[in-house]
């Protein structure tokens, strides 16, 4: 009796001192977020929650920037996106920003009607190693920017 | 998605100085006058196979440098091999603007069933080299399987003139072996484009 008593103690102690489950790459925490293209969207990443996915159906088709700013010099947020088109096989992008600036830009060339993940993080948790917890912290904007690309000229062959 | 180090990668260890030269292989231990001592040589050649290291496989974090410079607007196409899993090209801004980098990439006309018959799923990766504008920015794709003739990959990037970006070309079949594993024949297409 006195054993099993002290298995349940054990096994009580050690869920207490574990804390919540932290997201990680192949669980991000679902902001329930829409981006709307144009707009910024504030938000915090921190050690309890750095992964953050939200969620960007285009309208049309074309290049968009996808842009995620941390302020410069937060060393323990290195800004990261990461975007997967469900719709196409998980086809996905992923960019870490300018170390300096602490911006990062994705640009996709988007297909109307597809449904994309766009996944905020840092790069310090984008590279955790399997059972390490993440650290990353602090402020940053996200956004869903149309960008205009001009084509070059195409030369036709003269007959 | 697949291997999550197919998008992910390690950007902390991905500098363009850590790209390699070349893969190289060990030196040959054969004398000179082999015809002088075929014995001899024999057993140097038997020994300098067995003691002499496997020539490293190249990997995403160190591939293998092209010599080949892409200027502007260019294009390139190689072949990936059991050595050469994956090269690595530097590619010159020439105008301010944005990128289109496409890799293709499609069986070898003598391989024609591996992968099912299907085309690789390419990986691309890109990675600014440092600069007085640059500091440690970087993109890679898995790019999209669903042509069985063709994979195609592609990234788009702000560019600046003067710039330089490491591109390195493979498939994700390669980021999932201790060894590149596929063969694959690829062509790199770069686009500048205006604002």
């Amino acid at each position: 009796m006195t054993a099993r008593l002290a298995v349940v103690i054990v096994c009580v102690a050690r869920l207490a001192s574990a804390g919540p489950a932290q997201d990680a790459i192949d669980n991000p925490t679902d902001t329930q977020l829409t981006l709307v293209a144009g707009l910024w969207h504030d938000d915090d990443l921190t050690p309890a929650t750095g992964w953050h996915v939200y969620h960007f159906t285009p309208e049309a088709d074309g290049p968009i920037a996808f842009q995620m700013r941390a302020a410069p010099g937060n060393r323990d947020l290195w800004s990261y996106l990461r975007i997967v088109d469900r719709s196409a096989h998980d086809q996905g992008w992923a960019g870490v920003g300018d170390r300096k600036t602490n911006l990062c830009e994705v640009i996709v060339e988007v297909v109307r009607g597809h449904h994309y993940d766009v996944i905020t993080t840092s790069q310090q948790s984008a590279v955790l190693p399997r059972g390490k917890r993440q650290t990353a912290r602090g402020r940053y904007t996200v956004a869903a920017l149309p960008v205009h690309l001009a084509e070059p000229a195409t030369t036709s062959a003269a007959p | 998605m697949g291997c999550a180090e197919c998008v992910h990668g390690t950007w902390s260890k991905c500098r363009a100085r850590r790209v390699r030269i070349a893969n190289r292989r060990a030196r040959s231990l054969v004398p000179d006058s082999v015809a002088a001592a075929p014995v001899l040589a024999l057993v140097l050649t038997v020994a300098a196979a067995v003691l002499a290291p496997a020539a490293a496989a190249d990997r995403v974090d160190a591939p293998t440098q092209q010599r080949r410079i892409l200027r502007g607007t260019s294009q390139v196409a190689g072949e990936l091999t059991g050595e050469l899993g994956f090269p690595a090209y530097t590619y010159e801004v020439a105008h301010d603007g944005f990128v289109r980098i496409v890799l293709s990439t499609a069986n070898l006309p003598d391989r024609p069933h591996d992968n099912g018959g299907r085309a690789w799923r390419p990986f691309l990766r890109v990675i600014g080299n440092p600069s007085g504008r640059r500091h440690g920015d970087g993109w890679s794709t898995n790019g999209q399987p669903g042509d069985p003739d063709v994979g195609r990959a592609a990234l788009i990037v702000r560019v600046y003139a003067g710039d330089a970006l490491t591109i390195v070309a493979t498939v994700g079949q390669n980021m999932t072996h201790d060894r590149p594993d596929a063969r694959a024949r690829y062509t790199l297409a770069v686009t500048e484009l205006a604002p």
